[in-house]
C-alpha cells in the first residue's frame, strides 16, 4: 500500500474541524467559539511584549510545567504541558488506540476526539447523550475491552457537566485497561458540585488523564496552551512523545503570568457566571428551551435556527450553528461582556415578537 | 415626535414611558441612543433630585449613538455614530463669552434637558462628536467618564511613589486603568469595600483593602468615594507633602481640620467634569478599547433601568452599567 493510500484512508471518515465564525460588523462580537470575554490579562500582555527578545532560543516547558505541579500539588512528573490541549487528545490517541480500538464517546461528542479517534483508525462506539448529558452508566459498560475514553465535563457541545459523586461512581466502573480522558476544559466555570479534587481522583484512578487549557478562564486561546494531569507512567510515556519545543516561548511566557496573577481569570469567571445565570433566566422566561450550562456557553433550541440566526447577525453577533457540532436544530451561544449580552437578549425578543416561532417548545 | 424614555418624577419615583421630544430645531441633532452609561452621578440625582430643572426628568448624560435627523446649519449627516459631551454650557455668561468650557452656569445632559436613559435625545451640535470606524460603541460610550478622569490627572506627568484610590467605583476603576497605563510599573492600592469592584481592581493589579489605611504612605491618594469622611481619611493616607485629588461630590462636612492639611503640607486639589478631555478620550478608547472594557459589569434594557437603578442604590456593587434604549 501506498502512502498516500494510508493518508487517505486515515483521514477519509474525519469531518474537518470547522472554526466558529467571526462576527461581522455591529457593535457586538463572536459568541462563536467559547472564547475569553475580556481577552488576556494585563500580566499576561506584558509577559507577551517581554517574550520579544527570547524568541531565538529553544525553551522547554520545565518551568510552567513546575508551576502547573506546585498549584495542583502533584509532583512535576505527573504534567505534561501541550500545545493547547488538543496537542494532548492527539498524543493520547496516538499511544492508545490503533487500528480496530474501541473508543467510548458521547454523541455528539468534541469534534476534536471523534478526529483524533478516526485518524488512528480506531472503532469510535457512540452513546448517545441523555438530555444533553453523559449517559454514565452506558458509557460504563461501554467501556468493557475498550482502550480510551472521552469525557468531556462541562460537556462541549451541550454544557451539561458530571457531578463530582457521579463521577466517582462513573470511574470505579470503568474497565482497568480504558484510559478515560476528563476533558475540563470548562472546569472554573462549573459551580462546586461538578468540581471533583483534582489530586484525590488521580490518586484513586490510575487509568485516568485530566485534560486541561489556558484557552478559556485565561483568555490564551490564541497561544495554545494546555496541559494534562495524569499518572507518572502514562504523562512519560506522552512527555517521551510529544514535540520537544511543542508550546513556544511567547506562550509559555504568558501562560505563567497568567497562573501566577488569578486575580484576572477570577473577574473573568464571575463575569462569566453572571452573564450566564442571566441569560439563562432570560431564555427560561421567555420559554426557549435550553441545557443548564456549567460552561462559558449556553446551548439553545428554536424552531428556526436560520431566522434567529440572521436576527442575532443583523446586531453583529455570530453564535455557533448546531449544524457544525452534530446538533442541529440548536445554537450554541457563547457568553460574551455585558453589553454583548444585551444585544443577544434583544435579538432574541425580536425575533420571537416578530412571530412566536421560537417562543414555546 | 414620542418617544420611550425613563421617567424621573419629582417623588423621586422611577418608571418607564414616553415623553415628548421637539424636533432638533437650528444648530441641534437628533441621535438614536445605542448605549448610556449609568454614573455614580445620575445615582446621586436618583437619590435626591439634586440639579434636576425640569420634571419628569429623562437623565443619562453619557451616551452614545446615531444621528437620526439635523436641524438646519449642522455639519452632521444622519447615520454617523456618535458620542455626546455631557456639559450644557449656557452661551450667555461672561465666562462663555470668552471660552463655553469654562461656563460658570454650566448644566448637564439629563438634568436640564432630556438625557440618553431614552430611544432618542435632542443635543446641540457642539455636544456631539464623531465616533471613528472600528471603535464600537458599546466602547465609545465610556468616553464621558474617561475625560473626566483625564482631565482628573492632567498633570500628573510623572509617576508618583506610590497611589491609593479610595472608592472603585466606574471613576476610580478609572483612575486605577489610567494610572496604570501612563506608569506601567507603579503598583495602585485601592479601598473598596464592595467585593465585585475590590475584585475587578485586584484584577487589574491593585492590592485592595475594605477601608483606606491609615498609614501615610502614599504620594498621591485620589477620593473616588465620597462617604461620610473619606476626604479626611485621604488626607490621612497621603504621605508628608503628597496629592490629594478629589473627585468624589459629597456636601457632608469633612471633618478635615485645616491644621491637618497644614501639617501634612499636602496638595488638596479637586476636579470637576471634564474640559476638553473628550477627543482623547476617543482616541484611547479607539486605540485600545479593551483596557477599558473590563470596568462594564453589566448592560440593561430600557425597561430595566428602573429595577437596576433601585438595585444599584440599595447596593452599591456593580462598577459601570450601560443601558441599551
Amino acid at each position: 500500500m501506498n502512502a498516500l493510500a494510508t493518508a487517505q484512508r486515515r483521514t477519509g471518515s474525519i469531518r474537518r474541524y470547522q472554526p466558529g465564525r467571526a462576527a461581522d460588523g455591529g457593535d457586538a462580537g463572536k459568541l462563536s467559539s467559547n472564547e475569553h470575554p475580556l481577552g488576556p490579562s494585563p500580566a499576561a500582555m506584558k509577559a507577551i511584549c517581554a517574550s520579544a527578545p527570547e524568541v531565538h532560543r529553544y525553551v522547554t516547558s520545565e518551568e510552567l510545567r513546575g508551576a502547573i505541579a506546585e498549584q495542583e500539588g502533584l509532583d512535576p512528573g505527573r504534567v505534561v504541558v501541550t500545545n493547547g490541549s488538543d496537542e494532548l487528545c492527539y498524543l493520547t490517541a496516538m499511544l492508545t488506540t490503533g487500528p480496530g480500538s474501541p473508543v467510548i464517546l458521547s454523541e455528539p461528542c468534541y469534534q476534536i476526539d471523534e478526529l483524533v479517534t478516526r485518524l488512528h483508525e480506531a472503532e469510535p462506539r457512540y452513546v448517545p447523550l441523555k438530555d444533553g448529558g453523559h449517559d454514565l452508566d452506558a458509557m460504563a459498560e461501554a467501556s468493557q475491552g475498550a482502550t480510551l475514553c472521552w469525557l468531556p465535563t462541562p460537556h462541549n457541545p451541550t454544557g451539561r457537566a458530571v457531578t463530582a459523586q457521579d463521577l466517582e461512581s462513573f470511574l470505579d466502573r470503568v474497565s482497568d485497561g480504558c484510559v478515560v480522558v476528563l476533558d475540563e476544559a470548562y472546569r472554573s466555570f462549573a459551580g462546586s458540585d461538578f468540581v471533583a479534587d483534582t489530586r484525590e481522583l488521580l490518586d484513586r484512578h490510575p487509568n485516568l488523564l485530566i485534560q486541561r487549557t489556558l484557552s478559556k478562564a485565561h483568555g490564551l486561546a490564541g497561544l495554545r496552551v494546555g496541559y494534562g494531569l495524569g499518572p507518572a507512567g502514562l504523562i512519560g510515556m506522552i512527555d517521551a512523545a510529544k514535540p520537544p519545543f511543542n508550546v513556544n516561548v511567547v506562550a509559555l511566557n504568558a501562560a505563567l503570568a497568567s497562573l501566577r496573577d488569578p486575580a484576572w481569570a477570577e473577574y473573568g469567571i464571575d463575569l462569566v457566571r453572571k452573564e450566564r445565570e442571566r441569560f439563562e433566566d432570560f431564555l427560561t422566561d421567555r420559554g426557549i428551551r435550553h441545557w443548564p450550562s456549567e460552561a462559558n456557553f449556553v446551548t439553545l433550541t428554536v424552531e428556526d435556527t436560520d431566522r434567529l440566526q440572521a436576527e442575532l447577525a443583523r446586531d453583529g453577533v455570530a453564535v455557533r450553528d448546531g449544524d457544525d457540532l452534530g446538533l442541529p436544530g440548536y445554537l450554541r451561544v457563547s457568553i460574551g461582556r455585558p453589553p454583548e449580552m444585551a444585544v443577544v437578549r434583544g435579538a432574541i425578543e425580536r425575533f420571537q415578537e416578530h412571530d412566536n416561532g421560537g417562543a414555546s417548545q | 415626535m414620542k418617544v420611550e424614555a425613563s421617567l424621573l418624577g419629582q417623588d423621586l419615583e422611577i418608571e418607564i414611558g414616553t415623553r415628548e421630544l421637539d424636533e432638533p430645531g437650528p444648530g441641534e441633532v437628533l441621535v438614536r441612543v445605542e448605549w448610556a452609561g449609568i454614573c455614580g452621578s445620575d445615582l446621586h440625582v436618583f437619590r435626591s433630585g439634586t440639579w434636576v430643572e425640569y420634571w419628569p426628568a429623562t437623565l443619562g448624560h453619557e451616551v452614545a449613538g446615531v444621528v437620526e435627523a439635523v436641524g438646519s446649519e449642522v455639519a452632521f449627516s444622519p447615520g454617523e455614530r456618535v458620542v455626546l459631551d455631557s456639559r450644557l454650557p449656557c452661551l450667555d455668561c461672561p465666562e462663555c463669552a470668552i471660552d463655553p468650557d469654562r461656563c460658570s452656569q454650566i448644566t448637564f445632559l439629563g438634568e436640564s434637558r432630556p438625557g440618553g436613559f431614552a430611544g432618542y435625545c435632542v443635543v446641540p451640535e457642539r455636544s456631539v462628536h464623531r465616533v471613528p470606524d472600528g471603535l464600537a460603541l458599546e466602547d465609545a460610550v465610556l468616553a464621558e467618564p474617561l475625560a473626566v478622569v483625564l482631565h482628573a490627572l492632567a498633570g500628573i506627568d510623572a509617576a508618583p511613589d506610590s497611589a491609593l484610590v479610595i472608592g472603585h467605583g466606574p471613576v476610580g476603576a478609572l483612575v486605577q486603568i489610567e494610572l496604570r497605563r501612563r506608569f506601567e510599573d507603579l503598583e495602585v492600592d485601592v479601598a473598596e469595600p464592595a467585593e465585585r469592584r475590590a475584585q475587578l481592581a485586584r484584577a487589574l493589579g491593585a492590592r485592595t483593602t475594605d477601608a483606606a489605611p491609615e498609614d501615610r504612605d502614599y504620594g498621591l491618594v485620589v477620593d473616588a468615594a465620597g462617604y461620610e469622611g473619606s476626604l479626611k481619611d485621604a488626607v490621612a493616607a497621603a504621605r508628608h507633602g503628597g496629592t490629594v485629588l478629589v473627585l468624589a461630590i459629597d456636601g457632608r462636612p469633612s471633618g478635615l481640620s485645616g491644621r491637618e492639611i497644614v501639617e501634612s503640607e499636602v496638595t488638596l486639589r479637586g476636579s470637576n467634569a471634564f474640559v476638553d478631555e473628550l477627543p482623547r478620550a476617543i482616541e484611547l478608547l479607539a486605540a485600545e478599547a479593551g483596557r477599558y472594557r473590563p470596568l462594564v459589569t453589566g448592560a440593561v434594557s430600557l425597561p430595566e433601568l428602573p429595577e437596576t437603578i433601585r438595585g444599584q442604590l440599595a447596593s452599591p456593587d456593580e462598577v459601570k452599567v450601560l443601558v441599551r434604549p
